[in-house]
């Protein structure tokens, strides 16, 4: 049988678009980590074209990674090059628009990075694209298709650990562009519950844990509500204090903020643990009754979380079985996302979700 | 010669003088643990009285005890006319703690051991340390790990810089707010250097039905967070992990497993490298409560009212349980501290008291 050929397209020819391989080490699980050399990875994706706002970046990207075609139109793009993939990898302030724009123009498949968008109103429109046009959705929230990660969810479906409870997760970070990976890996490993309320802060803007940053915080402005980016930036992103969230099957979520991106979930029978960000992940299991405790350690298997992502994109356009970071399990998070900012603003009062007012703007990373 | 202090005891049940029974084997408690076994085993003290509502705890109090018939009240305020103790134990349910603390202070008592949570207010709070202060009387309150050699080791690894700068303490509590939480609440306070609280933001997980207005009518469940004055945020995460606490500075963290069970340190060096394993201190197990009592034989020997406790201590930990009360009736807003303006009250309906176990188990 022939294989299939995936025509590939992305929008962004930043950081995750391709670049992100200059931070890491060469080697490792997370490899490859950015679209473009995942797709190169996956026999049969071929990535035929690139778009970006910006021309000199635009270029450099091209030049070194060889690809002929490019555009600083990205709705061109998707018009002649009428890909079967497109990935999104602008920042979050400006990704509504292309992904609605694919969604609404025949793209079959779209693999978004995080954060999803401004606005709770932009994620509605987004979900409305998306569904109404069959579309099949991944989001970069990564490590729902990490192998470890993976495991240990298992483990607690098994119910190895119980019942699961509660869930603590450790990691400092900016709102909207990283805390996707922390809430929707929580979400992920306590089964994907509905999240029924959310309570917490943002930091200060002058709090010493990101003295000295290159983009200092941003300001909110009650009169356009939103959040304002720092002069000469145009990102918004404020960092986050303490946050909990309660689920509706009854368990809660700490967020706190320090830490190394580690997680434990605590279940009536046992303790779960994703720690050192990918480091170790492991099950510990009280016997009550025999006073004995166990502990079993995984080993993430396979492929990197980013190739994981592009298959099961793949995978959903051909059987047509949803993605495993579908939109059922992504707005959730964004719900989340947003209402630490409204549990912020009115001095961490615990807020319902999903949030009532859907225009309150962050125009994150 | 050594001067012998004439100690008596308010409320003889469980914590007042037979919670000894229940604990045998439990690894997180060295005995004596009830303030009557604590009495009887401090040299300084003489257990010379006791008072409580219920005759048989009273009567199998005084057997075990060796205190006499005439010795026995079932009207503390008889107690305090007759037998003008030294140091006074309060180990009474919270809603009756106040009038008696304050009834012990007009009567002339010198040190008082008082049962957590302190009381059952905000206004009763202040009124009992207003009293307290006016009349010079020494206080600790019954949280007893402040005395416990595994967490005033970990407080003076903090001390010396062992772990960096303090920033941050997880608490794993499972249980209820005034009962129990308050022991949480003051071992952190007492890991922080007893510095103020600035802020409090509670939640009581699944007992939003026991907060009527202003009256919290039986035990709910704590969470929430807090900070200090020090910069150091204190988080109360309600889970099934059984009481542990983690204390994280800028290059070292300790773990108290299961309330001081054990402990277990990881530092890196502050010049810089990696985290590794560090060997937690030998601490030998010895009472908490029997330290808790010759804090204060200390305090009565020099005449002041020093302790390892202490009232403002006591106060700032029921400023953090109505904290976090009122914060959760603002909807779970984060408060400043001190919550001076709370109005919420504890006030069981229909309370039971246990009978207490009279004997060890076999």
């Amino acid at each position: 049988m022939t294989q299939r050929t995936w025509r590939v397209a992305i929008i962004g020819s930043g950081r995750m678009g391709g670049l992100i391989e200059d931070e890491l080490p060469p080697r490792g699980f997370g490899m490859p980590y950015g679209h473009l050399s995942a797709y190169r990875a996956i026999p049969g994706c071929e990535v035929v074209a690139v778009a970006n706002r910006g021309e000199d970046r635009l270029k450099r990207f091209a030049a070194r990674f060889g690809i002929e075609r490019t555009y600083l139109d990205y709705r061109e793009m998707v018009e002649r090059e009428r890909p079967d993939i497109v990935s999104v990898t602008t920042p979050s302030f400006a990704r509504a628009e292309p992904i609605i724009h694919c969604a609404t123009h025949g793209v079959p498949a779209i693999y978004a990075e995080k954060g999803l968008c401004g606005s709770l109103a932009e994620a509605d429109a987004i979900a409305a694209a998306v569904r109404e046009n069959g579309v099949a959705f991944n989001w970069g929230a990564l490590r729902r298709h990490h192998d470890g990660y993976r495991q240990v969810r298992e483990a607690i479906a098994r119910g190895d650990i119980g019942e699961p409870r509660h869930a603590t997760m450790w990691f400092f970070t900016d709102l909207i562009k990283h805390h996707p990976h922390t809430i929707d890996i929580v979400a992920m490993l306590l089964g994907d519950p509905a999240p029924s309320w959310v309570e917490g802060r943002l930091i200060a803007p002058d709090d010493a844990r990101v003295a000295g940053r290159a983009r200092p915080e941003p300001t909110y402005d009650p009169e356009t509500y939103r959040f304002m980016p720092p002069q000469g930036h145009e990102i918004a992103d404020p960092h986050v204090d303490t946050f909990r969230v309660g689920y509706a099957s009854g368990a809660e979520a700490t967020f706190l903020p320090f830490g190394r991106f580690e997680l434990d979930v605590v279940g009536t029978e046992g303790r779960a643990m994703a720690w050192e960000n990918g480091g170790h992940f492991g099950v510990r299991r009280l016997a009550p009754k025999r006073g004995t405790v166990s502990e079993t350690t995984f080993t993430p298997q396979g492929d990197s979380p980013t190739v994981c992502t592009i298959r099961d994109l793949i995978n959903a356009v051909e059987t047509g079985t949803p993605t495993r970071g579908n939109l059922d399990v992504t707005l959730p998070s964004v719900e989340v996302q947003f209402g630490v900012a409204h549990s912020h603003l009115v001095g961490g009062r615990r807020i319902p979700l999903p949030v009532v007012d859907r225009t309150l703007r962050i125009p994150g990373g | 010669m050594v001067a012998t202090y004439r100690a008596a005891l308010i409320g003889c049940s469980r914590m007042g003088a037979f919670i000894d029974n229940e604990v045998v084997g439990n690894a997180s408690v060295a005995l004596p643990y009830s303030h009557a076994a604590g009495y009887e085993a401090c040299p300084r003290t003489d257990l010379v009285a006791g008072s409580d509502i219920r005759q048989e705890v009273l009567d199998r109090f005084g057997e075990r005890y060796g205190v006499g018939v005439g010795h026995r009240y079932l009207d503390y305020r008889d107690l305090l006319a007759n037998e003008r103790p030294d140091i006074l134990s309060i180990a009474t349910q919270p809603e009756q703690r106040a009038q008696i603390i304050l009834d012990a202070v007009e009567a002339g008592v010198s040190a008082l051991y008082v049962e957590k949570p302190l009381c059952a207010s905000i206004d009763e709070t202040y009124r009992i340390r207003d009293a307290v202060r006016a009349a010079g009387v020494a206080l600790n309150m019954g949280t007893n790990r402040r005395w416990q050699p595994g967490f005033r080791t970990l407080r003076s690894i903090i001390d010396t810089g062992g772990i960096g700068p303090l920033r941050s303490i997880v608490v794993y509590a499972t249980g209820t707010l005034f009962n129990t939480t308050s022991h949480w609440f003051d071992i952190t306070q007492y890991l922080c250097g007893d510095a103020s609280p600035t802020w409090a933001q509670g939640w009581l997980p699944g007992s939003e039905h026991l907060v009527d207005g202003d009256v919290v009518t039986d035990e709910p469940n704590g969470s929430g967070a807090y900070g200090t004055s020090t910069g150091v945020t204190v988080h109360f995460l309600r889970t099934p992990r059984p009481n542990d606490i983690e204390v994280i500075g800028d290059h070292g963290a300790i773990t108290a497993w299961g309330a001081g069970v054990s402990f277990t340190m990881r530092a890196r060096p502050a010049a810089g490298g990696g985290w590794a394993d560090v060997p937690y201190p030998d601490h030998p197990k010895s009472s908490s409560t029997l330290h808790l009592i010759e804090d204060l034989v200390e305090a009565l020997d020099r005449g002041d009212t020093t302790t390892a406790g202490g009232i403002d201590v006591a106060v700032t930990n029921a400023e953090l349980i109505f904290g976090f009360i009122e914060s959760f009736r603002a909807d779970g807003r984060r408060l400043n501290l001190p919550p001076v303006g709370s109005t919420a009250r504890f006030h069981r309906s229909g309370f039971q008291a246990r009978t207490p176990r009279f004997v060890a188990s076999a």
